[in-house]
């Protein structure tokens, strides 16, 4: 990619004199958009999937210590401790690949065909990995893609400013995202990358505002939302698109290309639409709103219904790819949620529209999905609703990533998990967790043959806790454990790979660089073993 | 309480604020000042005066100074201590060598052992001195290279003889300064304000710091607890400090207001009408007002009922207000401004329809009547749509136990939301509270529970429950309502506090913290201090704002979320067969919870205090009548200053603009805290205040930045407002014995609109999270906002699916479900048309036959249903005009633009589908698809 000016250094061009200052702020402004339209002329496509757990996940039930500190976890986890009790991954692993793991009572985790049980049964551990922490029973998909080296953990990670300690905090010194375990506020500084900054747009969409007209000026842009309008994608200059899952319809008798009847309508909506365009500011955004909807569904509907992607792989339970597996087959009282598994489908076809140019418009270079799991706030019945959560979040991942296998996209993608926050380790009276701060995330890709550019897969990143209240790594005495790595750094490292200029990076992140054990070397914040180099 | 003194963040903040500008460091600076001064200085010399000796009788008439010297060291060997003691100079003076500083006090002291006599000669002191071997005149005892006798500081090595003040003690010896820089006769050591003249040292507030230095006067004249360096009235107290000019003079003080709130040019205190624009300074009655805001006019020209200070047309019996002010209220007020409704208000007035709604009767007068509550509504149409079930045995609430949970009675309570939003033909008095209504809708937006919730979800009876808490206290008090919703079983549910238990050690187990920290962020103060306006408060004060500054002060540590997490302890719901059990059919979830205290946090059992601390308030956890501490807390969180601009904000935003002005939240924050009777959260005085204020009501008072985008859920109740919407009957219910798939009940007088999610991105009681649909700071990705920070919340869900969602939905409901169209068109009758309707259906239909109507008289000239001459384009304009005359009054409040108004016109004029030979149907695509493009167009979409 070559290298060109961006807004940062253009204005401190402009700042140093460098920029005629002949020009009035007019022509400055131009300039600056200018500066700002200049997008890396990418040859390659990338995506970035972001799958964000919203409500605040427990990582530490969806990884448990497999060692020793697993007494700790257990006692201060009490009733919804994951019991210490290996399953065993390696004897269902075959089955796994083939579709043909069996259901209901023959699934490893199964205790009396109940969610709630087999949330605490076991573990699948990871020792052989050299990870010391075990997936739980009710995730093989999970376990089975780190062991397949597609996979990696980033332990204890979460939404800070600074590096905190204890001690800090007891003394009321410590650099605390603000509002830290409030939801609203804890998703919304993990979108926009600064958790001293809430009033910021969100980080991808600083990039895409810097990216401007990428895709060969796609009116689908760089950002695209399957679960409404997250912070995370809204720029300045531009926003999302916001979609939901199936095939994309159209304007009631206003599709494109349907005939007279269908022109005139569109027409005169489009006409309207330009009266709206010369009125009042709510006006205005009201008529391009309308606008931008009528020309992506336009796009879209062309495209999707051209392309009928069917997959060969089946899933565990040999079920088709993106099927959702049965109750009886889950081995559960109830369903699991349907919301993530055709989201993740419809990443899918999207990823493959825009690789094989399906929109006639060039083809793509870069791409960002938002994909939002409601329901992880378990504060009340963890083991019920958490053990559902996991089981979709596993076997959605795992579908996603043979999906992408299949249409050989997998070392093109890059799949990493947000959430608000992690849980207390104490349980509340309800049978569930409370708001807290650090938690185990993952980044899934590749094809699990490693090579440069591709996720080191199979590994995990950054340092386990102390899982003891009140211990060095609690934020008080409810086990509310201070997180060791920022979701910045994540973020930024994931950033690197997916291309963008290295001096946007510290401009997108600003507080990354207080992670950098080198001062004077803001990569050496960055997760540097995350990317084969 | 765990910890004695739960230190907010926000506390020391606020605190170190107070202090770091107070008294305390002055204070310091004050005793140290003092307490030099009172130090015994052996090194300090006297003054040097002249010694007062003039009546010795020794001396001859002009003594010379050498003299002078000897007499004085004599007379102090003779009365040592009585009279002056000799200084260094004075031995000089006398001719001696060897006499410095370091050893004056030894030779003063041999002297005063002395007489008189002994020391009356130059050679005898000097033979003293030899005696004290101190007479070498080049000994230089700090060896700095200048004689003892010469060095002004002869202990103390010191070359360059710095002296500041001119005291002959160098700088290095001389401990004190008795400089006098202000040259008022007092020495800067005592001077207290060395720095400038202060003869009279002054020092009124008496804290050593005199008058002429001291910016901190920490008197408190006027006793209203802020010191007088602080109180923009220190001679009356006004503890409120409010300063409505901003001129730094609170306004108990201020006489003269010399800032220009409108900006005519006239001053506020000469200024006849300060709050409006009028450079004329026009004053008709010439009563001191100006005719612009004068409301005192209750003379009433033309005798409409309506005072000429309230009345658009002073002079026209007919009308009080415009057509475009009746429907920019109705769009604030209710679920759609109608024709009739808007013909009311041009007829009576603004004011009057809000009184009249204000007080209008409603479901909570008298549980027995024909306005029902949401709840015995939903109870009835839950009969209706499956009669075979024993849903309501007497009364019409629902008979609890029977078949609940039902996963249906959440679309009958879908039901009772559209009748009472909609209006409906028999039940007449349903809807006709639109207010009260629209007031408990934006209440749910505030105060979110979900049906998104598992639970709830099954109870739908719950939500309507619920629902009635919101419409019975919309024009009650904010801090009833709160305790009504907080206690019920509802909200109980949903924020899973319901079943909430103490601290348990054995199980690890303490209180759930999920309603304590939703109950402060979200429903009552927010996360940072606010000033009455609703800007960040940085300065401790509500009243001054904007502050400056970016950061945001936090109102609450996580310390009093885990405090009042154990008030929210002890409830569960009624009937319960055992404690926070969750079996959806063991319990009342449509009744306030119980409490029970052997649930109840008890810190006294385990050693504690039993107090907690919230918001920097202690109060028992077993307060209260009910010992739950619930009233307590509830008390704390709404004495907050925040909650006053926090819930009128949100009500502003919600019903009137996105980008309220700063004064407007002040306005309306200002009746929340009290409404004129001294009473704190009365929200009917609230909701007058919205609705009434200038910048709700007056075009001119509101910015190019004033109104909002519409709920997308509000753009179809309008719709349906507008073209007469009722029920479709005889949509087929549940079968009686088969809840699977047999349909039989033929349901008559009931709406049904399931899922409406689906179609518009919202539906009441549904939204996804307790964050509502979305969240009131959204600033949109246009340009035009983000630059200027505008926020339009309501945008956040117009993505591009739920516009195209939304479009269609309107596009076909308004054509299908017309009924005109399934009799004319269909050739169904309605009955035919509801056959295959079931719950799951948007059981709506909505006519328009007012519009065919006025269409073909202005077509053909009569009302006979052929529309004969629609294919003369002369005859079709004409129509179209009185059409679009029509629907621009009801649908956009005669604001259509003319542009778009052409574009319409040719559309109607010039597609092939109106030119037709069969001209009814032709008729009915050009009535409905004129409606359809309104409807879906960015003008409708706007509320302004």
């Amino acid at each position: 990619m070559t290298s060109k000016m961006n807004r940062r250094k253009f204005m401190q061009l402009l700042a140093a004199g460098g920029a005629s200052s002949t020009l009035g702020t007019v022509g400055q402004l131009a300039l600056m958009n200018q500066a700002v339209a200049a997008t890396p002329d990418f040859s390659d496509y990338k995506a970035l999937v972001c799958v964000f757990m919203l409500g605040g996940n427990d990582g530490f039930n969806m990884l448990v210590p497999s060692d020793a500190t697993h007494a700790d976890y257990a006692a201060i986890r009490a009733a919804l401790a994951v019991q210490k009790n290996d399953l065993g991954l390696s004897s269902i692993s075959s089955a796994m690949h083939n579709g043909t793991m069996g259901g209901g009572s023959s699934n490893l985790y199964n205790v009396n065909l109940s969610q709630e049980s087999a949330y605490t049964k076991g573990f699948y551990d990871l020792g052989a990995k050299g990870i010391p922490l075990g997936v739980n029973a009710v995730m093989p998909e999970f376990a089975q893609l780190v062991t397949d080296d597609k996979l990696s953990i980033i332990a204890n990670s979460g939404n800070m400013v600074a590096p905190v300690t204890r001690e800090q905090i007891q003394n009321k010194t410590a650099n605390l995202p603000l509002f830290l375990f409030a939801h609203n506020h804890q998703q919304r500084a993990l979108q926009t990358g600064q958790a001293d900054n809430l009033d910021a747009i969100g980080w991808a969409g600083k990039i895409a505002d810097s990216w401007a007209g990428v895709n060969n000026n796609s009116s689908l842009g760089l950002n695209i939302s399957y679960s409404g309008n997250s912070r995370l994608l809204i720029g300045d200059t531009t926003s999302p698109l916001i979609l939901n899952p199936g095939n994309p319809s159209s304007f009631n008798d206003m599709k494109l290309n349907a005939g007279s009847w269908s022109d005139e309508r569109r027409d005169l909506f489009r006409e309207l639409i330009a009266v709206g365009k010369n009125k009042d500011p709510f006006q205005k955004l009201s008529a391009g709103l309308l606008e931008r909807s009528m020309n992506n569904f336009d796009l879209l509907t062309a495209t999707w219904e051209r392309k009928d992607i069917t997959y060969s792989t089946k899933g565990p339970y040999g079920e088709s790819l993106f099927d959702v597996p049965s109750t009886d087959d889950l081995g559960f009282q109830q369903g699991i949620d349907t919301g993530f598994i055709p989201r993740m489908e419809n990443v899918a076809k999207m990823i493959d529209l825009g690789v094989n140019d399906d929109f006639n418009t060039g083809n793509y270079k870069r791409q960002i999905f938002f994909v939002g799991l409601g329901g992880y706030d378990t504060h009340a019945r963890q083991a019920d609703g958490h053990a559902k959560l996991l089981r979709e979040l596993s076997l959605g991942l795992w579908k996603f990533q043979k999906a992408m296998e299949e249409l050989g996209h997998a070392d093109k993608v890059t799949t990493f998990s947000m959430s608000d926050f992690g849980r207390t380790l104490s349980i509340n009276a309800g049978g569930g967790t409370d708001h807290a701060w650090g938690s185990h995330h993952f980044v899934m890709g590749g094809s699990g043959n490693p090579a440069s550019g591709t996720l080191n897969g199979g590994t995990m990143i950054g340092t386990l806790p102390d899982l003891n209240p009140d211990g060095p790594d609690d934020y008080s005495d409810k086990g509310r454990i201070i997180p060791t790595t920022s979701q910045d750094q994540v973020n930024a490292s994931i950033c690197q790979w997916f291309g963008l200029e290295e001096s946007l990076i510290p401009e997108i992140f600003p507080n990354v660089s207080n992670f950098a054990s080198n001062p004077s070397d803001i990569t050496s914040a960055y997760l540097n073993d995350l990317f084969i180099s | 309480m765990g910890k004695l003194l739960p230190i907010l963040f926000a506390s020391v903040l606020v605190l170190s604020g107070c202090g770091g500008g107070g008294s305390g460091s002055d204070t310091n600076e004050h005793l140290d000042s003092d307490s030099s001064e009172t130090l015994d200085d052996p090194n300090t010399p006297d003054t040097p005066d002249t010694p007062d000796t003039p009546d010795t009788p020794n001396i001859p008439d002009t003594p010379d100074v050498s003299q002078i010297a000897l007499l004085k060291i004599s007379q102090y060997a003779q009365t040592a201590g009585a009279s002056a003691t000799p200084q260094v100079q004075d031995y000089i003076d006398a001719g001696l060598q060897g006499v410095n500083n370091s050893n004056l006090a030894k030779i003063n002291e041999k002297v005063a052992e002395l007489n008189e006599g002994d020391v009356d000669s130059v050679a005898k002191i000097q033979s003293l001195l030899d005696q004290l071997d101190v007479t070498a005149t080049d000994q230089d005892y700090d060896q700095d290279g200048i004689a003892d006798n010469l060095d002004n500081c002869p202990s103390i090595a010191n070359p360059d003889q710095q002296d500041i003040d001119n005291d002959g003690s160098g700088d290095v010896c001389d401990l004190s300064n008795d400089r006098d820089d202000d040259a008022d006769g007092h020495p800067n050591e005592t001077d207290n304000c060395p720095a400038k003249s202060n003869p009279n040292q002054s020092d009124i507030d008496n804290d050593g710091k005199g008058d002429a230095c001291d910016t901190t006067d920490n008197r408190d004249n006027d006793s209203d607890g802020i010191l007088n360096s602080n109180d923009n009235c220190p001679a009356i107290s006004n503890t409120d400090q409010s300063d409505l000019d901003n001129n730094g003079v609170g306004d108990a003080c201020d006489t003269t207001d010399i800032s220009d709130d409108d900006y005519d040019g006239i001053i506020n205190s000469v200024d006849n009408c300060p709050a409006a624009p009028n450079k004329n300074q026009q004053d008709t009655d010439n009563d001191g007002k100006g005719d612009v805001c004068d409301s005192t006019d209750e003379s009433d020209s033309d005798a409409d009922g309506v005072i000429n200070s309230k009345d658009e047309y002073p002079e026209d019996s007919s009308r009080a207000a415009s057509v475009n002010s009746a429907y920019r209220l109705l769009s604030q007020a209710t679920f759609g401004a109608t024709e009739e409704d808007i013909d009311t208000v041009v007829k009576i007035g603004v004011d009057a329809w809000i009184e009249n709604q204000l007080d209008m009767s409603s479901a909570y007068d008298n549980p027995s009547d024909s306005h029902k509550t949401h709840l015995q509504r939903t109870a009835e149409v839950a009969q209706l749509a499956e009669p075979s079930i024993g849903w309501v045995q007497s009364g019409y609430t629902f008979n609890s136990g029977v078949d609940l949970p039902n996963w249906n009675v959440k679309y009958y309570q879908m039901s009772t939301w559209f009748e009472n939003a909609l209006g409906h033909p028999d039940n007449v008095r349903h809807g006709s509270d639109q207010l009260r209504q629209r007031i408990a809708y934006a209440l749910s937006q505030l105060i979110v529970v979900s049906a998104k919730d598992p639970r709830l979800d099954q109870r739908g009876d719950s939500l309507a429950y619920f629902y009635d808490i919101l419409a019975k206290n919309a024009f009650g008090n904010y801090r009833t309502l709160l305790g009504e919703v907080s206690r019920s079983a509802t909200m109980g549910v949903y924020l899973t506090y319901q079943g909430n238990q103490k601290a348990n050690p054995e199980t690890s187990t303490r209180p759930d913290e999920n309603y304590a920290r939703e109950l402060i962020q979200l429903f009552t103060i927010g996360l940072s201090e606010l000033n009455l306006d609703g800007s960040p408060n940085r300065d401790g004060n509500v009243n001054s704002y904007p502050d400056s500054g970016s950061v945001q002060v936090p109102t609450y540590g996580q310390e009093d979320i885990v405090e009042l997490a154990k008030v929210m302890t002890g409830w569960d719901t009624k009937g319960n067969t055992y404690y926070g059990g969750t079996n959806l059919g063991r319990a009342d979830y449509a009744a306030p919870m119980v409490f029970h205290p052997e649930h109840h946090e008890d810190e006294v059992a385990e050693g504690g205090d039993g107090d907690v601390t919230v918001l920097g308030k202690t109060f028992a956890l077993n307060s209260g009548t009910d010992g739950s501490g619930l009233d307590a807390a509830l008390d704390v969180i709404f004495q907050h200053p925040n909650i006053a601009p926090f819930v009128s904000k949100n009500l502003i935003m919600n019903l009137v603009t996105s980008n309220p002005s700063s004064a407007y939240v002040a306005r309306v924050a200002s009746v929340f805290n009290d409404n004129g009777a001294g009473v704190k959260g009365d929200l009917k005085a609230v909701v007058n205040a919205i609705l009434t204020d200038s910048e709700a009501r007056d075009s001119s008072n509101q910015s190019a930045y004033f109104g909002k985008l519409k709920e997308p859920i509000l753009v179809f109740t309008q719709l349906l407002r507008s073209f007469n919407a009722t029920p479709l009957n005889g949509w087929k219910g549940r079968a009686d014995s088969d809840r699977g798939d047999g349909r039989s009940a033929t349901v008559n007088g009931v709406y049904t609109y399931s899922f409406p999610s689906n179609d518009f991105g919202q539906a009441p009681l549904r939204s996804s999270s307790v964050f509502n649909f979305y969240q009131p700071d959204y600033i949109p990705s246009n340009t035009e906002f983000s630059v200027n920070k505008l926020v339009s919340p309501e945008s956040q869900i117009q993505t591009d699916g739920n516009i195209l969602s939304a479009h269609n939905k309107i596009a076909s409901h308004m054509q299908r479900y017309e009924k005109n169209w399934i009799n004319n068109i269909n050739e169904e009758t309605l009955a035919e048309f509801a056959a295959n309707k079931t719950t799951w259906s948007t059981n709506i239909i909505v006519n328009y036959d007012r519009e065919f109507e006025l269409f073909e008289q202005a077509l053909d000239g009569d009302t006979n249903g052929d529309f004969s001459n629609m294919r003369n384009i002369e005859d079709r304009e004409i129509a179209v005009n009185a059409l679009l005359d029509h629907l621009d009054k009801i649908m956009l409040g005669n604001t259509m633009d003319a542009t778009f108004r052409q574009a319409l016109t040719n559309f109607m004029l010039t597609s092939g589908t109106y030119n037709n030979s069969n001209t009814v149907r032709a008729a009915h695509y050009l009535v409905s698809e004129t409606i359809r493009y309104i409807a879906t167009s960015s003008a409708y979409m706007v509320q302004k």
